[in-house]
């Protein structure tokens, strides 16, 4: 990858969030999703379903079915992404692959998730055959209780007060209410986000990612092919991976190691680092994600990034503009998908009243027992 | 009395640690080739990967609070008379991580704090591994 082509996103889809948050519907399903997104994206650039030579979906979990409701069957290549939120950053790592290897040559990433119609709580499944069985017996449950037990222990190690997350859930709201798309329109307040009730103490309620329905699609392809289309094209400059896997989500080490391995590889292969950086998409499954992953890819000092965020100005306007369509707890939870959407519109300029002067260099990473991070770009030169 | 909260299920793997408890005895998984511990208990050592090595040693109970979690939701529906509670991991002195929850109460979690075991006889059958603050330094 480091020496190769990028790929160029050239086409990006979503459905309304705000309006399906409205009108769940027990029958809505993650095919209806995914295939309004991709309608929408190749709309976007133009393209007809038929130039589409690869299908990559994520959460949608029939490949051949999703094919077959978009009347694609003879392409040249499917597969299904597990519906874990590092799989967004794969999935785009894996249509690049596909175009630099010669596999393919258009890519459809095609995601799906109708949680709130189907009440997910991601929470409480038991699996009494699995691990987790383990700590399933003590009521321990849910992706947000594991990020949690990280949290105060991060808060015990550094110092870190009770409102470092606040700025975060914050700034996340205040940009959703500047995009149209976004369940939560309305912005909220210090007082609004202190008074918010416990989930798993020490998370609130606004450091948790919303449950919602909707679906996002992305066209990746050649810089050739991109030229001939609507819009101006964004790279994937370069991607990096780095892995912490292990029987407990939670990190002993924050996802520090891991990180710190996924940056140096994506900053030695982009030639680009922190200061060249103008919008940030983190992935926030909850706020204290964001604070692991500004520290992991040094763009704060371990154990600072809560007086980063803090002290300095992340809104889209400010010094170092992060999740400026509203993040997970925001616009929408996409597992990664709204946030690497979000990139290319800044990229491009579409970013209407949250746009990011003279944007041209986005950094999108999500950090998890998988780490993805990406650098986008406008401009090939 | 019956116990209605989730239990993993019993396996030939996993039942020495259950008759350890109900003895009154806190044991882990230990593979008697390289000597490695390990929690939960696997038919395998995630160290040498031999399967037919695998036995148990009783551990000390000691450990230290890595971190814990209040849970003011109810996810799994038979912990709703107990919510809002807690729930603690725990790093054992020998070195495996598991979680439980602490007595002592929700607003007693302190990182690194010093634990130590205290079994908890829920039916006739079974003895559940909890924790408690200990008094000084372990």
């Amino acid at each position: 990858m480091r020496s190769l082509t990028p790929a160029a996103i050239v086409g990006v889809g979503n459905t309304n969030f705000h309006s399906m948050y409205r009108s769940p519907n027990p029958e809505r399903s993650s095919y209806d999703l995914g295939v309004s997104a991709l309608d929408a994206a190749l709309d976007d650039c133009g393209m007809s379903k038929h130039d589409i030579d690869a299908l990559l979906c994520m959460r949608i979990p029939s490949y051949e079915i999703l094919a077959d409701r978009i009347g694609i069957r003879r392409i040249r290549y499917s597969n299904y992404y597990v519906g874990d939120g590092r799989m967004s950053g794969i999935v785009l790592q894996h249509a690049v692959s596909l175009i630099q290897s010669g596999l393919a040559t258009t890519v459809a990433c095609v995601y799906g998730n109708n949680g709130r119609s189907a009440s997910a709580t991601y929470g409480g499944d038991v699996n009494l055959d699995g691990n987790q069985a383990y700590d399933q017996m003590f009521g321990m449950t849910s992706p947000g209780a594991y990020v949690s037990l990280m949290y105060r222990r991060y808060r015990h190690i550094y110092n870190a007060p009770d409102d470092s997350l606040a700025p975060l859930a914050i700034n996340n709201r205040a940009h959703a209410a500047l995009n149209g798309d976004a369940v939560m329109q309305t912005p909220i307040t210090y007082d609004e986000y202190m008074a918010s009730r416990y989930v798993a103490e020490p998370l609130r309620l606004f450091d948790y990612c919303l449950i919602n329905d909707g679906g996002v699609a992305m066209i990746v392809t050649t810089p050739e092919r991109a030229k001939d289309l609507k819009k101006k094209p964004v790279y994937v400059q370069a991607s990096a991976t780095a892995a912490d896997l292990k029987n407990f989500y939670s990190s002993d080490d924050f996802f520090q190691k891991s990180t710190e391995m996924a940056a140096k590889d994506l900053y030695e292969a982009s030639g680009l680092g922190p200061g060249d950086v103008d919008c940030l998409q983190i992935y926030d499954n909850f706020t204290p994600t964001i604070l692991f992953s500004l520290e992991g890819f040094g763009y704060a000092p371990k154990g600072q990034a809560w007086q980063l965020v803090r002290d300095k100005s992340i809104a889209f306007d400010g010094d170092l503009p992060i999740n400026t369509s509203g993040g997970h707890t925001g616009e929408s939870y996409m597992q990664g998908w709204g946030h690497q959407v979000e990139a290319v519109r800044q990229l491009r300029g579409e970013a209407g009243a949250r746009q990011v002067k003279d944007c041209n260099v986005v950094h999108y990473m999500c950090v998890a027992p998988l780490v993805l991070t990406h650098m986008l770009t406008n401009d090939l030169g | 009395m019956s116990y209605d909260k989730p239990l993993p299920r019993f396996t030939s793997t996993n039942r020495p640690y259950w008759d350890s408890l109900n003895r009154g005895k806190f044991s882990m998984q230990c593979c008697e080739a390289c000597g490695h511990m390990q929690f939960p208990p696997q038919p395998s050592c995630a160290n040498c990967l031999s399967f037919d090595h695998m036995g148990w040693k009783e551990v000390s109970g000691r450990g230290r609070i890595w971190s814990g979690i209040v849970m003011h939701k109810t996810y799994i529906r038979s912990f709703g008379p107990d919510t809002p509670y807690n729930v603690v991991m725990v790093q054992l002195e020998e070195g495996p991580l598991l979680m439980s929850t602490l007595i002592d109460g929700n607003d007693r979690i302190e990182c690194d704090a010093p634990v130590e075991v205290v079994l908890d006889r829920v039916t006739e059958d079974l003895v559940l591994p909890k924790f408690k603050l200990s008094g000084g330094a372990s």
